[in-house]
């Protein structure tokens, strides 16, 4: 079920009345049923790969648990492993490294037919099977003690409103909120019906809307040239930002409803002033994920350096390798690694340079020439993720700069004048808030104001989702990881 | 407890005078939607000037923008293209049936395009503009392939203001002067200027023709249909193959044989029930092969070639029926 559907605005509402009507007792039974039933809208049968995550993740959890050495526990982890990494491998990754496999003995002309698996990759594999993951790997480490409710793990691993995308949550945050009692909170609930009405203003104003001309140019790359594959690119930057964030909102927004807080996971990433701080900002969860679960384990900084440079990429393209079985996100991935390392290396030159120009004085000159130079980094990378394969991301990098496309028609992609009026001023208008949100506290701002104030901003906003988003229940982009 | 139940009431009441304002908001833009917005897009106009005729038309032409870009009605007395972009047969059936079932004097004409996407299953769900085609197809037969997304479709048919800002933005900046007369839009680019228009001709057939089957079922009886009833009220039927580049023939004919197909097409027609009898096919399917020029895109024609197609057909025409 997609957010942004006529279903969800009818499924959510019940649940949440229901949630507030039934006694606090049965409510992870209520969440739990509307969970798988968010999932199986989609494939049911896919559901019971997650039943069959749960039931291996609780049974290791408890094993692990109940384990005399670590021996023992670390027999358990594996098999965690095993299942979860088996099921992301055979479902997502088995195609593509047939076909890679395929490739390499090209290359010493042997023959080999790849074996195909036809499998539909089950919506939100990547996100369900490392949240579970998370908590095999923090019950062996003793961070938390395995759940013993079977129905509550059930629903850490399915809570709806993160299932398909995230935040990926991690069990010492979630776990215990599903014991506590939460009552009906004019204040958290109004909260969280904004955040979700941000979120969806993110999603269907501005990143189904983009999303249009990207699809147009990015779709027939070989037909643009020049500024307007300059401008997909950035509308795609803002767009793949948009949605990912707009969904991450709206289940933040869903969950603090009910009581639950879910963590950040986008924090103005396009403010950022280096990729190391990009990073900060982009996707936490799982930038966290990775810095916890696979950086410190191969001895994050505390090594030597080129061994900390070495761990650092490997991160990133693991992280590539995460978003999709495609070469186009390894490489997105190796480039953020070399972004990094790359970042790390020159980091003296690079304060040398600025001294010598003197840019050092400006500090306001300096902050926008770094964020201009990371957004720019950041959108050459989108390229590649954006695209189906090398050489049409290829062909885009050696075009963005040739050619002067004068035709009015290939300049709005696709768009009409009103439309591509329409898309600039939503993305003006919300990285307007955005650089607001960088120097004050927005909600508060908001509390702070009369009802005269508030109230027309909100239905303003209302209205303008209402008249200006588009409805075709378009697919959040990081569904298909 | 108490005070729980107090801040429900609360919450209640608010979210019932957002509600009311929010419709009241949808009801009042919808309107003004209605109002402002639809007479300015090609459709509007094109049901307006139908709606305004003075007197009847001896032809009236239906089909997709094919027709709708290619046939010039002031080069051919007496007619009127009401075509509309992405008509199907099953569009046009509909729209046929209100014409020639209405109270009014008939046409003693209809024509309808036969191109080689004309049956094709991929048109078949096509149904944008859910809010204009109301009026003549039942809201049942719009939804027949979308029973998950009935409530989408009836708010797009009822309520079409969501979603469609823009068309205010358009009105204010007055950048959709789409000219319209009757019913044709012309198209103003020349094919011939066109960069690389193998590559086009092959993507715009690849877009008609991959993954679809030749002859949809529905679109198929629905045809029929529409021959069976022009028959029935006396009505001459003109099917026109309309021309196209050689570009895009050639990267259709990657994807569908052209013989094969017109074939069964041969076999639909003399299904119907007067097998055929009194229909005319007309082939300018290769007309302009030689003249890009006339063609705004790969299977479009511009001012130029929808002026010397009329004109053409305005002679094949009378050989039929007399034009006043």
């Amino acid at each position: 079920m997609l957010f942004n559907s006529i279903q969800f605005l009818i499924f959510f509402p019940t649940v949440i009345l229901l949630y507030f009507w039934i006694p606090y007792r049965y409510r992870w039974i209520l969440l739990l049923i509307a969970s798988y039933y968010f999932y199986m809208s989609w494939k049911p049968e896919y559901a019971v790969l997650i039943l069959l995550s749960t039931a291996v993740d609780y049974y290791a959890g408890i094993k692990m648990g109940d384990a005399k050495d670590k021996n023992e526990k670390k027999k358990y982890l594996f098999a965690s492993f095993v299942f979860n990494l088996g099921l992301l491998f055979t479902f997502k990754y088995f195609n593509f490294f047939s076909d890679s496999f395929r490739l390499f003995v090209d290359q010493f002309s042997l023959q080999f037919d790849p074996i195909h698996l036809k499998l539909l990759l089950p919506v939100g594999i990547s996100f369900y099977t490392f949240q579970s993951l998370s908590y095999t790997i923090d019950v062996y480490r003793e961070r938390i003690k395995p759940e013993r409710h079977f129905g509550i793990f059930a629903l850490y691993v399915s809570f709806f409103p993160q299932l398909v995308a995230g935040p990926i949550e991690r069990a010492d945050n979630l776990l215990p909120q599903f014991r506590k009692k939460f009552d009906f909170d004019y204040k958290r609930i109004t909260d969280g019906l904004k955040i979700m009405l941000w979120g969806f203003f993110l999603k269907v104003v501005i990143a189904d809307r983009l999303g249009m001309a990207v699809e147009q140019a990015y779709g027939n790359p070989e037909q643009y040239s020049g500024l307007p594959l300059l401008l997909a690119t950035y509308f795609f930057s803002f767009q793949i930002y948009c949605d990912f964030a707009g969904y991450s909102l709206i289940a933040i927004g869903s969950a603090q409803i009910m009581g639950y807080n879910l963590m950040d996971n986008f924090r103005r990433p396009y403010f950022s002033k280096s990729i190391a701080e990009f990073w900060k900002r982009w996707h936490i969860s799982l930038s966290t994920w990775f810095r916890d679960y696979l950086y410190i384990p191969l001895g994050g900084n505390r090594v030597a350096k080129s061994r900390w440079l070495f761990n650092l990429f490997v991160v990133f393209l693991v992280s590539g390798l995460w978003h999709g079985a495609n070469w186009n996100f390894v490489i997105w991935g190796g480039l953020h690694g070399i972004y990094l390392v790359g970042s790390i290396v020159t980091e003296n030159i690079r304060n040398s340079f600025v001294k010598i120009i003197g840019l050092s004085k400006i500090p306001k000159v300096h902050s926008f020439v770094k964020i201009f130079i990371t957004f720019h980094l950041v959108a050459l990378g989108w390229i590649f993720f954006r695209t189906d394969n090398v050489a049409d991301a290829w062909y885009i990098i050696s075009h963005i700069f040739s050619g002067a496309e004068l035709s009015i028609e290939r300049f709005y992609m696709g768009f009409s004048q009103a439309e591509f009026i329409v898309a600039i001023l939503s993305i003006f208008f919300m990285e307007s808030v955005h650089l607001m949100q960088e120097h004050i506290k927005i909600r508060k701002f908001f509390s702070e104001r009369s009802i005269f104030f508030r109230y027309p901003v909100y239905i303003i906003i209302l209205a303008v989702i209402l008249l200006f988003g588009v409805f075709e229940e378009t697919d959040f982009i990081y569904f298909q990881f | 407890m108490k005070n729980t139940e107090n801040t429900k009431y609360v919450f209640f009441k608010k979210a019932a005078v957002l509600g009311f304002f929010v419709a009241l908001f949808l009801l009042v833009s919808n309107a003004l939607y209605f109002a402002w917005v639809v007479p300015e897009t090609v459709i509007g106009k094109t049901d307006k000037q139908f709606e305004d005729r003075d007197g009847n038309f001896d032809i009236i032409f239906f089909g997709d923008s094919h027709v709708l870009s290619g046939i010039d009605p002031q080069y051919i007395n007496g007619s009127f293209n009401f075509a509309s972009t992405g008509e199907n047969y099953f569009q046009t059936y509909y729209k046929v049936k209100k014409i020639l079932e209405s109270d009014g004097e008939k046409p003693k004409a209809i024509a309808l395009s036969i191109d080689l996407h004309s049956f094709s299953s991929t048109r078949v769900k096509d149904f944008g503009n859910l809010w204009y085609w109301k009026k003549y197809v039942p809201f049942e037969e719009m939804v027949r392939f979308e029973e998950e997304n009935k409530t989408q479709r009836w708010m797009q048919t009822y309520v079409p203001v969501i979603g469609k800002g823009t068309g205010f933005v358009e009105l204010f900046l007055q950048s959709n002067k789409a000219n319209v007369t009757l019913g044709y839009r012309a198209l103003n680019e020349d094919f011939e200027k066109a960069e690389n228009r193998k590559k086009t001709g092959e993507k715009r057939a690849r877009f008609h023709f991959r993954n679809a089957e030749d002859f949809d079922e529905l679109l198929v009886e629905k045809f029929s249909k529409i021959i069976d009833l022009a028959q029935e009220n006396g009505v001459e039927v003109f099917l026109i193959k309309f021309p196209v580049s050689k570009e895009y023939l050639a990267g259709a004919e990657k994807y569908i044989d052209a013989e094969k197909y017109y074939a069964n097409f041969d076999d639909i027609i003399s299904k119907t029930k007067k097998k055929g009898e009194g229909i005319q096919m007309l082939d300018y399917q290769d007309e302009f092969f030689d003249n890009p020029g006339y063609l705004s895109d790969s299977d479009h024609l511009n001012y130029r070639g929808a002026k010397a197609l009329s004109i053409f057909l305005e002679k094949e025409i009378e050989k039929v029926i007399s034009l006043d």
